[in-house]
């Protein structure tokens, strides 16, 4: 007798559990949202990425109705964040804003336990940022062309920061070095504080990190920004040319976007989408970009995804040349 | 000048500055208490609520709860043997002793005093002579980074008396635990086992949670499963009005507060190391050179100053090459970069030109945030000190669920508290086989700082061990380090021939 009530037991929790998945999956669009939105950002609190989520979701909510909350799943390099959204339930209440590193570069150096391309659905590109490479202005160093000369003439010296090994920017560094036909000496920090801190210190010759990270010292003329990894000059630099420009064809940047959790059905990700529009046109959030140093870079889902796309098997070939 | 000052006391001694700055505090206060919750986390948490505020009031906010947090860490170390913070791990080594002596209350007035004179000393350095202290953050390259943590690392030996050869086997443990995740200096992953939660390492504070506060709860599991004593009653005796800090007891740790000031700024200014290694390096120079270095370990008042003392002063040092530099000092500072960013006000050279009077305002809000945690946390000591009062079963329960919510709450992740749980199985399986944790956290502190900047050291050099020697700073470090060892080991060596000297003396006496 026993047995069979415990039997009984389980298979209501179980179909009880059941129903509990189902049913919300059946219940979309047309009144979306009902209830609160959670974004997933894969940094700390207080970093770049948390920040913009912050101020995103105070406009989403008004858009939307809804409130729309930040949780942080730090760690990985953004990873724990990912698996994380990839896990979620695929009903427009979890979404991530993320940025490249976790998307295009983490998953192709290791098994970072998700696939960028095939486990999410792309919903809006949100801003972007340039690269720098920068010398300490002591050095007398003031144009990209003199840099290169020094280091060809001694490379065991010409020491370059990064802030962090196997980061977007090392790759970037890897691809312009190797256009170059130079080989330096990687020096990693954690973090593009630290990177800046010891090119300050004259500790390494240069450093690249992302132009909102470098371009106070640059004001300063605590050190000379030589070039930017752009297609085009950054209207904040207009002095400072591009890579392209000194001949060498390198042209990245970072950018961070919103993704959600594979099957999110598309009227959802419109009206999201939709709302992150909203939000990035309040005049509070521009000039809260401005003053971070980030791009407003707005695109819809389809060109995330290719854009996306195109970054990932960028990243993935230079991943596989340098054997990162 | 004069119209700076007037300018800055005006916008921090507003209404709404008060009234966030002691908010801050006592938001600070709490959430440095609770143990899992960092000072890192409580500023983050506090930046988008100060996003529409003018500078000075959302400052007075968040540095009021980065002192309060730093100094709330201490209590819970002291009355329940727990850390709130990873800065208030060295309080561990004498603030519980003196508790089991019913001197608790003794001991948080210390921490609270010792805290107050430290962050208003690293305050004033920050007002004074920032921008001369900055040049020393700058000085600070890979080998002396390097440097610097194998002093740090030197003080195992200080934190393991009698059980040297134990103390330096849980120091090699950190060490190893200390290798999982990425490695930074060539982006390789390394002893994950496949475990994506693992690539960013061991998280700290879960880590420190489970080794401190759990091992604890289990020891005192197994005590009462042994003996079955009856546990409704108090785990030690309250302390009484007799057990006050008095005007003798400020007199003898007078120096001990100030040295350890000193310690916590310079520590805090050098971008990267933070309160936890500022306090134990300050409770290895108070025991260093105290008179009576055997009383150590086992509740010692001038313990509790160092530590309090130096990791509060590590906030005002922190902020030195934050504000004149733009370059954090440590990982709360780090944190309020983005915030200066968001107000417009880019740290480094050109914000004391551009801003004056509102980083006068900042200034002062900073010496204010110290002032309020003085008050507050001398408030709150009344009713704190009545904690131990607990019966030890409810008290237990207590700790186990505050450390579970708080490693779940630093990353809203189910792993780290399974993290909190093995370190707190760890703990409590080394502190039975007599192995001293402290070298163990102090180890995987230290052991990023170590391992990462020798390599970037070798390769700046082109794999030239010469770097380290040749180099002013790091050849000063790596010299005092190697005549502290060999002092050490030299007293080391004295004392227990003299030991085992008496005790031949003894057995011959006793015999006849």
């Amino acid at each position: 007798m026993k047995k069979i009530r415990i039997v009984k037991n389980v298979f209501m929790v179980v179909s009880m559990f059941i129903f509990s998945i189902v049913i919300p999956i059946s219940a979309i669009a047309g009144d979306y949202p009902k209830r609160p939105i959670t974004i997933i950002v894969p940094y700390s609190a207080g970093g770049s990425t948390d920040i913009q989520a912050r101020m995103i979701a105070a406009h989403m909510k008004t858009k939307l109705g809804q409130p729309v909350n930040v949780i942080n799943k730090p760690g990985g390099g953004g990873a724990i964040g990912m698996v994380a959204a990839k896990a979620a339930r695929p009903d427009g209440y979890t979404i991530i804003l993320t940025a490249s590193g976790p998307v295009s570069v983490t998953p192709f150096r290791t098994n970072a336990g998700f696939d960028p391309l095939k486990d999410y659905e792309f919903m809006a590109q949100l801003s972007s940022n340039d690269f720098s490479l920068n010398v300490n202005s002591k050095s007398g160093i003031t144009t990209f062309k003199e840099w290169a000369e020094i280091a060809t003439k001694d490379p065991a010296k010409a020491t370059y920061a990064t802030p962090g090994a196997g980061l977007q920017i090392h790759l970037v560094m890897l691809e312009l070095l190797e256009k170059m036909n130079l080989d330096l000496p990687h020096v990693p920090f954690n973090g593009a504080s630290e990177a800046i801190g010891q090119l300050l210190g004259e500790h390494v010759f240069s450093a690249m990190v992302a132009l909102p990270d470098s371009i106070t010292q640059y004001e300063a003329g605590a050190i000379n920004t030589l070039a930017v990894a752009s297609d085009k000059r950054h209207p904040n630099v207009p002095n400072v040319p591009t890579i392209k420009e000194q001949g060498y064809d390198v042209v990245a940047g970072g950018w961070f976007a919103f993704m959600a959790p594979k099957g999110t059905p598309k009227p959802i990700i419109e009206k999201l989408n939709s709302s992150i529009a909203y939000a990035l046109e309040q005049q509070d959030v521009i000039d809260r970009y401005k003053k971070l140093g980030l791009d407003i870079n707005f695109t819809n889902p389809e060109a995330l995804k290719t854009f996306v796309t195109n970054q990932c098997n960028k990243h993935s070939a230079i991943v596989k040349k340098f054997g990162l | 000048m004069i119209e700076n000052i007037l300018y800055g006391l005006s916008f921090a001694f507003s209404l709404s500055a008060i009234f966030a700055n002691i908010v801050g505090v006592a938001l600070g206060i709490t959430f440095g208490a609770l143990p899992g919750l960092t000072s890192t986390m409580g500023v983050a948490l506090l930046i988008p609520l100060t996003f529409g505020m003018e500078p000075v009031i959302a400052f007075s906010a968040l540095l009021g709860m980065y002192i309060g947090s730093v100094y709330g860490g201490s209590l819970t170390a002291i009355m329940i043997n727990t850390p709130g913070t990873p800065a208030a791990v060295a309080t561990l080594l004498e603030g519980p002793g003196l508790t089991a002596k019913g001197q608790g209350r003794k001991a948080m007035e210390m921490a609270t005093i010792a805290s107050f004179v430290g962050g208003f000393f690293s305050c004033m350095a920050l007002t004074l002579v920032a921008p001369q202290l900055a040049k020393v953050a700058l000085s600070f390259g890979p080998p002396e980074y390097f440097a610097i943590s194998l002093f740090g690392l030197s003080i195992v030996i200080g934190l393991s008396t009698n059980e040297l050869l134990k103390g330096v086997i849980a120091a090699l443990l950190g060490l190893l635990i200390a290798t999982i995740g990425i490695d930074s200096v060539s982006g390789t992953v390394r002893n994950t086992f496949g475990i994506p939660e693992l690539l960013s390492g061991v998280s700290l504070v879960p880590a420190l949670v489970g080794l401190f506060a759990i091992s604890q709860v289990l020891l005192k599991l197994e005590e009462w499963v042994e003996t079955r004593v009856e546990t409704y009653s108090p785990t030690v005796p309250i302390s009484g009005e007799k057990d006050r800090l008095t005007l003798k007891d400020m007199h003898n740790n007078f120096w001990t507060i100030i040295r350890s000031s000193v310690i916590g700024t310079f520590v805090g200014l050098i971008p990267a190391t933070g309160g936890g290694t500022a306090s134990f390096i300050a409770y290895n120079e108070t025991k260093r050179t105290s008179k009576e270095p055997e009383k150590f370990g086992s509740g010692h008042l001038p313990g509790v100053a160092a530590t309090e003392a130096a990791n509060n002063a590590t906030t005002g040092g922190a902020l030195i090459p934050l504000l004149t530099l733009g370059i954090p000092g440590d990982m709360v500072t780090a944190v309020m970069l983005g915030a200066l960013m968001i107000q417009g006000l880019a740290p480094g050279p050109l914000l004391f030109r551009d801003n004056m009077p509102i980083i006068t305002g900042i200034f002062i809000a900073l010496m204010l945030a110290n002032v309020f945690m003085l008050i507050l946390g001398f408030n709150s000591l009344r009713f704190l000190s009545k904690i131990v009062a607990l019966p030890t079963g409810l008290l237990l329960s207590f700790v186990s669920v505050l450390c579970l919510l708080g490693s779940y709450a630093m990353a809203n992740s189910g792993f780290d508290v399974l993290v909190m749980v093995c370190f707190g199985a760890i703990g409590y399986i080394l502190t039975r086989c007599g192995f001293p944790l402290a070298p163990l956290l102090l180890a995987m502190i230290l052991s990023p700082l170590l391992e990462s900047n020798f390599r970037r050291s070798m390769i700046m050099s082109q794999q030239d061990f010469s770097i380290f020697f040749t180099r002013p700073i790091s050849l000063v470090i790596i010299i005092i380090t190697i005549l502290f060892l060999t002092k050490t080991i030299w007293d080391e060596t004295r004392r227990r021939l003299k030991k085992a000297r008496s005790e031949n003396i003894n057995k011959v006496s006793s015999i006849s």
